[in-house]
């Protein structure tokens, strides 16, 4: 009975957990820029975050070892070093962003000052992760965010061209009208990609995997939650992109708060369906600003050799405790000096994209070292969609910050 | 195998680095004096069409009561603050001769989009001002297109 509830919980929560305020803002904005053609990135990038998850997972269910003790341990310490500050400063980056996200969704509830409602978001966040269980952050969130499933109701009622749909699907560059429109269509894909794979996924899945105490007995529970789990994630992220293609591109309108995606449901589903999105996006946002938050101090504390975990009392994990503490004050000072969060969210997932490769080939290394792994080594197929995906990641790396420059952060 | 993962992991910091040098030059090359030419201008003014879209969709939806009165002001006071920004940036650069004329024109329009906006929340639980508003927002919509078709590609 409690593996069954497990594997429920498991893919509810991966589900819920799968979009956070930069996949909203820049799914909502493909759609509204390029109609479906770019849904194609979102299936990309699912398959992506699935293969490397799975290894992870896989990892840390074989030998209960999350990702940046190999960091470490294959990139050496300088590398990792490099790699740990990035991941740390990303980290912080989309939890203030994520910050910023709550506080405006909580403004066009209550109407209250935004920056009361960051600090109110600040102290929600410290608390939360201080009372509840690794279990119970997962659970509230993560099913709380299965409220964003309004989104997925409106894209069907707003009945899209489906062959148009499944068209986009399909790997393609549209024809534009300028290099400029080229150059944008370049930049939301990487910016796309880099939303669905986000590097702290990956760290925390894993993490959260030690902290379920998962052994290889579940490795198939960890395979099912991936894959079963990220795609009807990325299907909340799917409809996103058509809420965009259907409701503000025939109006011209580039919705840049991600308030304005609520617009969607209000106009089927009334003011209850206002409120539902509302809802959904704040326990979404609020999700991925406490696994940010876990995940800039699991980092640092597998990195440094440091006891962590949240299964341990705060003072025999106490600078894992103040790390993930000062993660989350810092992220909410960036935030409340005023800075825009949506600029905050663009930096945060271009940033991440760089940050792809260094996270994703110790995992690969990893997953593929037979001695290392035994039985449960990468079979042909997890390498071969390892490998292509390490590519992709490199090449989306090496593109991402020319053209965050040259569109100007997308305007074109 | 871990000699490989640093010699890899190198390549990609130098590269990445690259990367980011060769944005940087292209900023460098490509950036303006602060004037506004006609390619700036033409964003300014595609900014305030798209806020005029928002203004058109936010009044069609409060008269058909789908949104609450704090969304609604809210947003509106979103939308404001961005028009506000584009207000700055035509009032405070320095314009290129070319394009004196639509810039003033453009200033024109962001005011009465401004006005609309302000407009907008006092139209709460009236479907026939919100519908009125609405359909102003539509015309400054066509104007503003207008406008940015004539400034090309």
């Amino acid at each position: 009975m409690k593996k069954p509830l497990e594997l429920f919980l498991g893919i509810l929560t991966a589900m819920g957990g799968f979009v956070e305020v930069g996949e909203l803002v820049f799914s909502v904005n493909a759609g509204a820029k390029f109609r479906f053609a770019l849904l194609w990135v979102l299936a990309l990038g699912t398959v992506g975050i699935i293969a490397y998850c799975e290894m992870a997972g896989r990892i840390a269910a074989v030998k209960a070892q999350p990702v940046f003790n190999l960091v470490r341990e294959r990139a050496g310490l300088d590398a990792g070093l490099v790699t740990l500050v990035a991941a740390t400063m990303v980290s912080l980056l989309t939890c203030s962003a994520e910050i910023g996200g709550i506080a405006l969704i909580w403004q066009l509830l209550s109407g209250w000052p935004y920056r009361w409602l960051i600090l109110g978001a600040f102290l929600l966040l410290l608390l939360s992760i201080w009372v509840l269980s690794f279990q119970w952050i997962e659970r509230v969130y993560g099913l709380l965010g299965l409220l964003m499933v309004v989104f997925l109701l409106t894209a069907v009622y707003m009945r899209p061209d489906w062959g148009q749909v499944a068209w986009g699907l399909v790997p393609q560059v549209p024809a534009l009208s300028s290099t400029k429109e080229y150059f944008v269509f370049a930049y939301f894909a990487v910016a796309l990609l880099s939303s669905v794979m986000l590097p702290y996924e990956t760290y925390f899945y894993a993490s959260g995997a030690v902290e379920d105490g998962w052994t290889p007995s579940d490795i198939n529970l960890n395979r099912i939650i991936c894959v079963v789990g990220m795609v009807l994630g990325s299907a909340l992220a799917a409809a996103l992109v058509i809420i965009g293609a259907q409701l503000f591109m025939p109006r011209e309108i580039e919705p840049q708060l991600p308030g304005a995606a609520a617009l969607g449901p209000a106009m089927l589903f009334g003011k209850a369906g206002l409120v539902a999105a509302l809802g959904g996006m704040f326990f979404a946002f609020a999700g991925a600003a406490i696994e940010n938050a876990l995940t800039g101090a699991y980092n640092l504390a597998q990195f440094l050799g440091w006891p962590w975990g949240k299964w341990r009392p705060a003072r025999k994990a106490a600078r894992f405790t103040l790390s993930w503490m000062i993660i989350l004050l810092l992220s909410t000072l960036v935030i409340v000096t005023g800075v825009d969060p949506v600029s905050v969210v663009e930096y945060s997932i271009i940033f991440a994209v760089v940050l792809l490769p260094f996270t994703y080939f110790p995992v690969m290394l990893i997953a593929n070292d037979r001695d290392f792994m035994g039985e449960f080594v990468n079979g042909r197929l997890a390498n071969a969609v390892g490998w292509f995906y390490l590519a992709v990641v490199t090449l989306a790396a090496l593109l991402a910050i020319p053209l965050l420059i040259i569109t100007r952060g997308g305007q074109g | 195998m871990h000699k490989r993962a640093r010699g890899w992991s190198v390549w990609l910091q130098a590269g990445v680095l690259l990367s980011i040098l060769a944005g940087a030059s292209y900023w460098l090359a490509n950036a303006g004096s602060g004037s506004l030419d006609r390619e700036a201008l033409k964003s300014a003014v595609g900014e305030l069409r798209s806020q005029a879209a928002v203004g058109r969709l936010l009044a069609e939806q409060s008269a058909r009561g789908t949104l609450t009165r704090t969304f609604l002001e809210t947003q509106v006071e979103q939308s404001r603050k961005n028009i506000d920004s584009e207000r700055e940036e035509l009032k405070s650069s320095s314009v290129a001769p070319e394009v004196v004329g639509p810039s003033m024109r453009a200033s024109t329009l962001a005011r009465r989009l401004d006005d609309d906006y302000a407009a907008l929340p006092r139209s709460y639980g009236d479907a026939d001002a919100a519908s009125a508003l609405g359909r102003e927002f539509d015309a400054l919509f066509k104007e503003l297109k207008s406008l940015e078709g004539g400034l090309g590609e």
